[in-house]
């Protein structure tokens, strides 16, 4: 079935390109003035740098994208996209879950319809419905802010080191409105009843987190033990009174721009709760079946976020920009580590200060100190866990990242290098060069880096340092 | 005693008046702007006899920022060719308000939309300039891979311009006051064959000559010899020198004359005589609108979150 669809992407693709460059002329069906076509073809493929003939990613891709406008302020937009990933058919390795060649090696359900909504434009207001995502904050490489859609994170955060920012939101169904009382000001207004979860990549997966790995062996422990395994997948169904709601003031006044933002409904991030073991509690006795219940948190969440480029004085040339969100109630495992005990419920305080300059023409240096504040250390005399590691969660892990970019050769050569550390002593180092060989054609190369101990963030990849390529044929 | 000190008073007061308000009425009577003729008309502001050099890189700025209309529009393509002849092509709309005239803060505002190829389709910028000559401007750019807005500095005013010989400066954020100038002369130009078409361009055309100096110590070009064109003092011919000395980079510049008064570039060729690398952008007329009432409203984030690339 999926071959078929990826068969019908590819056909729809070629037909449409062949349709728009021969019959333009003579189409009347469609107004071909009037419709836009892009898209790209793409692989990318990573290799492990101490043993290059491990692959974790040989990825191809294929989109098209197409514009309508129908009218001058009523425009369709929609983008389709296939993907198969052979990595998980390479190596063996990837495949110690059974689910994992099926969850991660292509496009799962309808995500082959990656975007798809229709606007109208009014003189002050704009209005979006569809499939789309909506994107809040300015941070480079970390959501704080930017929690309106979910997020693919099947590679950790290393699309969001790439830029590729887009790929990793999960685009929802929804309602987005923009209406502008006055010239800079704007009030957004979103209504979205499609839910979905973050999604992370299940254990034994090349970048699966620490948390899954260790979740994973604590359910297999189980069933050495004799005892089945239920998980309940307690999802919000998709319905009015469970749908989301965001209201977002962004103005700019004398240069500085600043946006208040509102948020209430479930948080994508599951937390999973134990229910108990039946018949008699105790995991040995036969026909003993562990309940278990993935729940999703309904959560407010508060923010702020604000930009101001300094355009003269001594600091002419500084951007200084910020976000802060406080989320309320937010589920959170407690226990010790590798040992979750319950889940609670705790408030989260998470902000991100940032600068910009370019100094040297064109080498840009962006600095940022990152915060994840909870509102309390321990719940019942237990320390609440860190979800990506499942390691003891200070009240404060503090994260700070510079990123250095510049170009060469009449900007045909741009490079970047990302470096985060962490308060553990953690690091992570992305450089990456990408090369324009046509108008068409982009190559790039670049590494991820991990350092620190295995239970800590960017440490528990330390031993999956990656070197990849990328080739786009972009039309 | 009092009287006398009064009409003292008064001729002192007159006479810096006068003094001041010569300077300020002298400039306006010489450097007239002649409204526009109709509603979709442009203003004009012409050379004169004995004009200074000050006055005429006015007028020059006048006519490169489009600042005789009130809105401009204009969809074009620009080209990045190496001299091994590898050429890279972006096309680009852009559009403009002019708010000198509305506005006690904003000189103009300014939105770039990148329409391809795909790899960048879809970036835009955003930018607001100030009128206040020692104010950076406000710039904000939509980056499609993110999806995001981002604001960002003003980058460096050496930085080239979307990887062309233009620099950033060249092409947008010079100001009239950061240079020195000074009448060289009258002369006729010789004429400049374009290599990316082999058109010969504004032979025998008599000009102003300016020599313009940079007032910033140790920057990247020691002076730069423009040519103005003496019908309606636009740049026509620009000779950049490196800070040795050497003649540099030569850019040349097209202008169509239209009868409502509107002077749109249409053609621009930047040559770095050195690398022999060339850049050029174009503009064709029938894609140019000048007074098509864009509103402010329409240079700010919100247009930016329209872009769906």
């Amino acid at each position: 079935m999926k071959k078929y669809r990826l068969l019908l992407v590819i056909s729809l693709t070629l037909f449409l390109v062949t349709f728009f460059i021969k019959f333009q002329v003579h189409a009347t069906l469609i107004d071909v003035d009037k419709l836009t076509l892009s898209g790209f073809l793409k692989n990318a493929t990573s290799v492990n740098l101490d043993d290059m003939d491990e692959f974790y990613k040989i990825r191809s891709t294929v989109q098209l994208a197409a514009e309508y406008r129908l009218t001058e302020n009523i425009h369709f937009f929609t983008i389709f996209r296939e993907w198969y990933d052979s990595a998980y058919d390479a190596e063996s390795r990837w495949r110690r879950n059974k689910g994992n060649r099926k969850h991660l090696s292509r496009t799962k359900d309808t995500d082959w319809l990656r975007e798809c909504y229709i606007d109208f434009y009014f003189d002050h207001l704009d209005i979006r419905i569809g499939k789309q995502q909506v994107v809040w904050g300015t941070a480079d490489g970390v959501k704080i802010l930017d929690i309106v859609n979910p997020i693919d994170m099947r590679e950790f955060n290393l699309e969001l080191t790439r830029k590729h920012d887009a790929d990793v939101r999960i685009p929802l169904w929804m309602l987005k409105l923009e209406y502008a009382p006055t010239v800079n000001g704007t009030l957004q207004f979103l209504f979205i009843p499609d839910f979905k979860s973050n999604f992370y990549a299940p254990a034994g997966a090349p970048y699966s987190v620490r948390a899954k790995n260790v979740g994973e062996e604590r359910l297999d422990t189980l069933r050495r033990m004799g005892c089945d395994v239920v998980i309940h997948r307690k999802k919000p169904g998709k319905s009015l009174e469970n749908a989301k709601i965001g209201v977002r003031w962004l103005d700019v006044i004398n240069g500085f721009e600043y946006t208040l933002n509102y948020l209430h409904g479930y948080s994508h991030a599951m937390s999973r709760h134990f229910m108990g073991i039946k018949p008699i509690g105790i995991p040995f006795f036969p026909g003993s079946v562990a309940y278990f219940e993935d729940r999703y948190a309904q959560t407010e969440t508060f923010g702020f976020s604000f930009s101001k480029a300094l355009t003269k004085g001594l600091l002419r040339g500084y951007n200084f920009r910020g976000e802060f969100a406080y989320i309320k109630n937010y589920d959170n495992g407690y226990g010790s580590k590798d040992d979750q005990v319950a889940v609670g419920e705790v408030d989260q305080y998470n902000y991100v200060l940032g600068i910009d300059k370019y100094f040297w023409t064109n080498w840009l240096v962006s600095f940022q100190f990152i915060q994840y504040w909870l509102e309390r250390e321990k719940e019942e005399g237990y320390h609440y866990l860190f979800g990506p590691t499942s390691d003891v969660y200070d009240q404060c892990e503090t994260l700070l990242s510079l990123k250095l970019g510049t170009d060469f050769m009449h900007e045909r050569v741009k490079a970047d290098v990302l470096m985060t550390w962490g308060d553990d002593n953690d690091w992570q180092i992305n450089p990456r060069v990408e090369y324009e060989l046509r108008d068409y054609l982009i190559i790039s190369w670049g590494m991820n880096l991990f350092y620190g101990h295995s239970s800590q963030l960017f440490g528990e990849f330390k031993n999956r340092d990656t070197m990849y390529l990328e080739v786009k044929i972009g039309f | 005693m009092k009287r006398v000190l009064l009409f003292l008073l008064l001729i002192s007061f007159l006479m810096i008046h006068m003094f001041y308000s010569s300077e300020s009425f002298g400039e306006e009577t010489k450097l007239k702007v002649i409204p526009p003729a109709c509603p979709t008309c442009c203003e004009v502001m012409k050379p004169y006899p004995g004009i200074s050099a000050d006055e005429l890189m006015k007028i020059n700025l006048y006519i490169k920022f489009t600042k005789f209309a009130r809105d401009y529009k204009g969809i074009g393509l620009i080209k990045l060719i190496n001299k091994k002849g590898f050429t890279r092509t972006r096309d680009w709309g852009r559009y403009r308000i002019l708010l000198n005239e509305r506005s006690d803060v904003f000189d103009y505002k300014d939105l770039v939309v990148i329409l391809g190829p795909q790899n960048i389709k879809g970036l835009s910028v955003l930018t607001w300039t100030y009128l206040d000559p020692k104010k950076d401007q406000e710039i904000w750019l939509w980056l499609p891979s993110l999806r995001k807005v981002r604001r960002i500095s003003q980058s460096e005013a050496d930085d080239p311009f979307m990887g062309s010989e233009f620099t950033t400066e060249e092409m947008s954020t010079r100001k009239w006051e950061d240079e020195t100038y000074k009448l060289v002369g009258e002369k006729t130009f010789d004429g400049y064959t374009s290599t990316y078409n082999d058109k010969t361009y504004y032979k025998d055309t008599d000009c102003y000559v300016i020599e313009a100096r940079p007032k910033r110590k140790e920057w990247y070009y020691s002076k730069r010899v423009v040519w103005l064109d003496k019908r309606f003092a636009g740049l026509i011919f620009d000779e950049v020198y490196d800070a040795a000395g050497r003649r540099w980079k030569t850019f040349v510049k097209e202008y169509a004359i239209w009868e409502n008064g509107c002077l749109p570039q249409i053609f621009l060729e930047g040559k770095d005589q050195l690398t022999s690398h060339i850049s050029v952008i174009g503009f064709k007329e029938k894609d140019i609108e000048f007074n098509t009432d864009l509103k402010e409203s329409f240079f700010t984030e919100r247009t930016l979150m329209r872009s769906k690339w």
